[in-house]
């Protein structure tokens, strides 16, 4: 028998996609693949080697108001019974101030439709997709002063918060439009308050009782620009009404929670700081409220400017901006700290780098401010109770009784608010 | 429904519209409203491109018949319950 090894000779193990060429030289094609493929390799050991360095979060502890025990039964109670006592309403008031509203729509819509080059007579100027289309068509998209995102912006996944605040979603953005066609966006605007107040209040019609009330979940804690509609309806409730103001609740909470111990800003001087006149007008003022609200909120660069323009609803010129927020920095160190301290706690890994989570820390610091100006609002409303007057309506920024007006109250209110939140003013006002 | 919409200038009585203006849907019989259509002096647009006015806010305008309001529009802007 024969002992010889069978010896089997395999070849190479990489084979070439194309047929070898008998100059003996790699094809090109193959070279670029095996090049991409050592790139990749490359990138991956470089993305293992700098992964991203754990966040060590700090631990948050937020202030919370001295309250009695019984605070949130005590609340509860109190939004329930408002709820089911209701606003008196004079409906005959009711109509015919909702035919002086109706008269002042009509004037709005004229008005626009002067404009005839961007609102033709088809565009129906209540329906937001056919007053978006014409200003889209004459490119009012591309004058949007907000630039778009850069390439490596996008590959990086830097400023995402751009591109939201580049889109014009609804009436509320319409002012984006503002460098495009200033006077028929200020026509339409116009129209668009008057439609909405006249909105709510024929629905507010529709609603009353049979005794002249109306019940709403609304009047319990209601906020927003609907509550600031509802006061242009204010005329209409019956007399002996009178309505608790809270003027400065945001500044007070944000202050309080950052443990701000500096003046707290006068509106009037900041006014006139910003416009550089002495007597400021309600446009100037309006503009300070937004510039400080926005501040408190920590909004920052083209998110500062996206909230001023919402609030003011007219296009925000960003270097003024700059300034005014960077002043409010210096000047009130503490909330710039205290809003840093809490930006730490959202930071998060996302591959080989940490990135801030802009939803969840602005949806933080909005529930938690928020939660603020309404227990503001429930303490007031519990103190008012105690001192006999009877609460019908109770917002975040505004009470509204059935007393006639009197110091009493105020005096009450602040002491209540003074116990919970310790060395803070809220400024307290009443109109009747 | 149709809502009437005026073109050019056009006036009823005492009252002047202008352009683009909707005209009120009681104000003028038919006849009256088939002749200034044919006249090119009115245009009518259906309900769903271009709204009445009149007709949203009839408690308030007077107009007989009523429009609705969009669920969305109802949402954000009327009283929740």
């Amino acid at each position: 028998m024969s002992h010889e090894p069978v010896i089997t000779k395999h070849g190479p193990c990489f084979i070439p996609a194309s047929a070898p060429n008998n100059s003996g030289k790699v094809d090109r094609e193959v070279v670029a693949a095996a090049s991409r493929k050592a790139a990749q390799r490359d990138l991956a050991l470089m993305r293992a080697l700098n992964s991203a360095t754990p966040v060590v979060k700090p631990e948050l502890v937020l202030r919370k108001p001295i309250l009695r025990e019984d605070y949130f039964e005590q609340a509860t109670k109190l939004d329930e019974a408002i709820y089911r006592r209701g606003v008196a309403i004079d409906r005959d008031r009711l109509l015919e101030l909702g035919r002086e509203w109706f008269n002042q729509l009509l004037v709005a819509d004229r008005e626009a439709r002067a404009f005839q080059r961007v609102i033709g007579t088809r565009r129906d100027l209540s329906s937001w997709p056919t007053v978006y289309l014409p200003f889209a068509q004459t490119g009012a998209l591309s004058q949007i002063p907000v630039p778009p995102r850069k390439q490596y912006e996008q590959l990086y996944g830097i400023n995402k918060e751009i591109d939201s605040i580049r889109e014009v979603t609804g009436f509320v953005d319409l002012w984006k439009f503002g460098r495009a066609q200033p006077q028929a966006i200020q026509a339409i605007t116009a129209f668009h308050d008057c439609f909405a107040t006249l909105m709510l209040g024929q629905s507010m019609l529709k609603r009353i009782s049979d005794y002249g009330r109306l019940r709403s979940r609304f009047f319990t804690g209601g906020h927003g620009a609907k509550a600031e509609r509802f006061h242009q309806w204010l005329s209409a409730v019956d007399k002996g009404h009178t309505t608790i103001r809270f003027n400065n609740a945001l500044q007070a909470a944000v202050f309080w929670l950052a443990g701000e111990t500096s003046e707290p800003p006068d509106l009037l001087d900041l006014a006139r700081e910003y416009s550089n006149t002495r007597v400021p007008s309600k446009a100037d003022i309006k503009f300070a409220q937004a510039v400080l609200d926005g501040f408190l909120l920590n909004h920052k660069g083209w998110s500062l400017w996206q909230f001023v323009g919402r609030r003011t609803q007219a296009l925000p010129y960003d270097q003024l901006l700059q300034i005014c927020s960077g002043r409010l920095e210096r000047r009130f160190r503490r909330v710039q700290f205290f809003h840093h301290e809490v930006e730490q706690c959202f930071w998060r890994p996302v591959g080989n780098h940490n990135e801030l989570d802009l939803t969840a820390w602005r949806g933080f610091i909005n529930r938690v401010v928020n939660d603020l100006r309404d227990c503001v609002s429930s303490l007031a409303a519990l103190a008012v109770e105690e001192s006999g007057a009877t609460v019908t309506a109770r917002f975040q920024n505004s009470l509204l009784c059935e007393s006639e007006p009197n110091a009493q109250l105020v005096d009450a209110i602040s002491e209540k608010l003074g116990a919970a939140f310790p060395r803070v003013a809220f400024k307290v006002t009443i109109e009747p | 429904m149709k809502t009437l919409v005026v073109l050019g200038h056009l006036q009823v009585g005492d009252q002047l519209f202008k352009h683009g203006e909707e005209l009120p849907p009681d104000l003028l019989p038919v006849e009256a409203i088939n002749l200034h259509l044919d006249h090119r002096q009115l245009v009518e647009y259906d309900s769903n491109e271009r709204r009445s006015l009149y007709r949203l806010f009839a408690p308030f305008s007077g107009a007989k018949e009523q429009e609705q309001l969009a669920k969305e529009e109802l949402t954000a802007y009327t009283l929740p319950p």
